[in-house]
C-alpha cells in the first residue's frame, strides 16, 4: 500500500525533471534522435531536412544546461570545454546562449529554425517537441 | 623582441578582461563575422650536446561567419620567435609572421562543404591539431612532419556520406605552389588526396586516407594512411600509420607510425606515453624507434604545462622537453 502511495510522487518527480528539446511549430521539423541532437549541438552538423538550424543553449551555469549536457551530449564540462577550445582553433564558436528559460522560449518563437530545450511548464502550442528525456 | 612579446600578451590580457563573455581558449567574439584568437608556446629542450629554450610559436587567428553559408579563417604565425642556446650562449629570433592558414568555406549542406585557400591537410588526428597547447605532448611524432605535406593550398570538398552519416569524407587538391612556403614541411606543387573518417561511437573513431604529391625537386610519392582512436575518460588511446612509396625510377619506400596512450589521474593531471617507429629505405635499414614518457598539467584546458623524456634507438637523440603553452 505504501508503495502505491509513493508511486504518483515518483511519476510526478520524473515529469518535473523531464526536459524537452523543442522548436517553433512553424518550422515543420520532425522528431530527432539523440545522436542527431548531439551532432547539432556540437556543431558537427548544421542542417535538418535541408534547413540550416540555429541551436541555442542556456547559460553554462544553468542546471538545465548541465542536465542537457549529461543526457544528450554525454560529456562532462571539462571534456566539453576541451572540445570547444579545439573548435576555436578550427574557427568555430559554441552555440549562442540565453540567460533564462523564458528568454530561450522567446528566442525559439522568434528565430526561424532554432532548436533549444525547455522544462514542461513552459511548453505550449507555439512549440513542437523534437525529443524528450 | 621581448618588448613585443610582452605587448602582445598584455594586449590580449586587457582585451580579454574587458570582454564580458570572454572565456579563455574560446576566442574573443567582436561580431559574428569577427572572432579573434591567439596562442603561444614556450619550450625547453635538453639533450647530450644541446640545451635550448625558446618561444616556439606566436600566432593570431581571425575568423567568422560572413553570412548563413560563408565563413572564413586567417592565421598568422611566427615560429621560433625567440631561441636561446645555452651551450653557445647565443640567441636568435624571428618576428616575421607567415600565413599559416587562409581560407573561405561555403556550406551547401552537411553532405557538401567547399573550402578554398590554404588549410591544414585533413588527414588523421595529429595533423588537424598541430599546436602545442592542444596536444598532450610537447613533441610531435616523426609521422606528423615527414610523410606528407601538412598543408594544402587549393580546394577541399567535405561532408558526411548520405548513405552512412557516421562517415565523413574529404577530397582535396592542390595544383600550385604553397601560398606561404616558410613553414611547409614538404615543398610541393601537386597534391591530391582523399580521406574517410568513421565514428563508430562517441568514444571510437577510425579513418583511412590516400594521396599523391610531387615535390619541387620533382619526386613523386603516393601514400596510404590509417588512424584509430578510443577516448573514454580517463583513458585515451590512439595511433596513426602511413606507408609511402616513390613512383620514380629510383623507387624507395618509407613507413612511419605512432601509438599514444594517456591516463588522466585527475581532471588536471595526465600521464602520457608514446611509441614511434620510422623507417626510410634510403636512410636506414633497421629503422628508428622512440619511446616517450610524459606528464601534462592543465589547471584549465587552455593552459598547458608539459614535460617528457624521449628514449631513441639512436642514443644521442635522447632528450628531455618541457613546455608551457596557452591559447586565448
Amino acid at each position: 500500500m505504501k508503495k502505491l502511495l509513493i508511486l504518483p510522487f515518483l511519476v510526478w518527480q520524473l515529469c518535473a525533471d523531464s526536459l524537452y528539446v523543442v522548436t517553433s511549430k512553424t518550422n515543420g521539423m520532425e522528431p530527432l534522435s539523440k545522436k542527431e541532437l548531439r551532432d547539432l549541438f556540437l556543431l558537427k552538423k548544421k542542417f535538418v531536412t535541408q534547413k540550416k538550424v540555429v541551436v541555442v543553449n542556456l547559460l553554462a551555469s544553468h542546471p538545465l544546461r548541465l542536465s542537457f549536457e549529461q543526457h544528450i551530449l554525454e560529456m562532462n564540462r571539462n571534456k566539453l570545454n576541451a572540445y570547444w577550445v579545439k573548435k576555436h582553433f578550427q574557427g568555430i564558436t559554441p552555440p549562442v546562449s540565453q540567460a533564462s528559460t523564458q528568454a530561450m522560449k522567446k528566442f525559439l518563437q522568434n528565430v526561424e529554425n532554432s532548436i533549444g530545450y525547455l522544462p514542461q511548464d513552459l511548453l505550449d502550442d507555439s512549440l513542437k517537441v523534437l525529443y524528450e528525456f | 623582441m621581448w618588448n613585443r612579446f610582452c605587448i602582445v600578451l598584455i594586449f590580449f590580457s586587457i582585451v580579454s578582461l574587458q570582454a564580458q563573455d570572454y572565456q579563455l581558449g574560446h576566442g574573443l567574439k567582436l561580431a559574428d563575422a569577427l572572432n579573434l584568437g591567439a596562442y603561444f608556446s614556450t619550450e625547453y629542450e635538453y639533450k647530450e650536446d644541446e640545451e635550448k629554450a625558446k618561444i616556439d610559436d606566436i600566432a593570431f587567428l581571425m575568423y567568422g561567419q560572413i553570412d548563413e553559408r560563408f565563413s572564413y579563417l586567417a592565421e598568422l604565425e611566427a615560429a621560433n620567435f625567440y631561441e636561446y642556446d645555452f651551450k653557445d650562449r647565443s640567441s636568435s629570433d624571428n618576428t616575421t609572421f607567415q600565413v599559416e592558414r587562409l581560407y573561405v568555406d561555403y556550406m551547401e549542406s552537411d553532405y557538401l562543404r567547399f573550402r578554398a585557400g590554404k588549410f591544414i591537410t585533413p588527414i588523421g588526428y595529429w595533423n588537424l591539431e598541430p599546436i602545442n597547447v592542444l596536444r598532450d605532448t610537447t613533441s610531435n611524432p616523426l609521422y606528423s612532419y615527414t610523410m606528407f605535406p601538412k598543408f594544402v593550398t587549393g580546394v577541399n570538398l567535405s561532408g558526411y556520406l548520405s548513405m552512412d552519416e557516421s562517415v565523413q569524407y574529404n577530397i582535396f587538391a592542390q595544383g600550385t605552389r604553397d601560398l606561404d612556403e616558410e613553414y611547409m614541411n614538404i615543398l610541393n606543387d601537386h597534391f591530391f588526396g582523399a580521406s574517410l573518417e568513421k565514428e563508430f561511437s562517441p568514444e571510437l573513431t577510425a579513418g583511412l586516407s590516400v594521396g599523391e604529391f610531387v615535390t619541387l625537386t620533382n619526386e613523386r610519392y603516393v601514400f596510404l594512411q590509417c588512424n584509430a582512436k578510443y577516448d573514454s575518460y580517463p583513458f585515451k588511446l590512439f595511433g596513426e600509420g602511413v606507408i609511402r612509396s616513390s613512383r620514380d625510377t629510383q623507387k624507395h619506400y618509407s613507413e612511419a607510425m605512432y601509438l599514444q596512450g594517456s591516463y588522466n589521474y585527475s581532471l588536471e593531471h595526465m600521464l602520457v606515453t608514446r611509441f614511434e617507429y620510422f623507417e626510410e629505405e634510403e636512410l636506414s635499414q633497421n629503422g628508428e624507434s622512440l619511446f616517450l614518457l610524459g606528464y601534462s598539467y592543465r589547471p584549465i584546458y587552455p593552459v598547458s604545462l608539459k614535460a617528457e623524456y624521449q628514449w631513441h634507438s639512436l642514443k644521442e637523440q635522447d632528450k628531455f622537453l618541457v613546455s608551457f603553452s596557452v591559447i586565448f
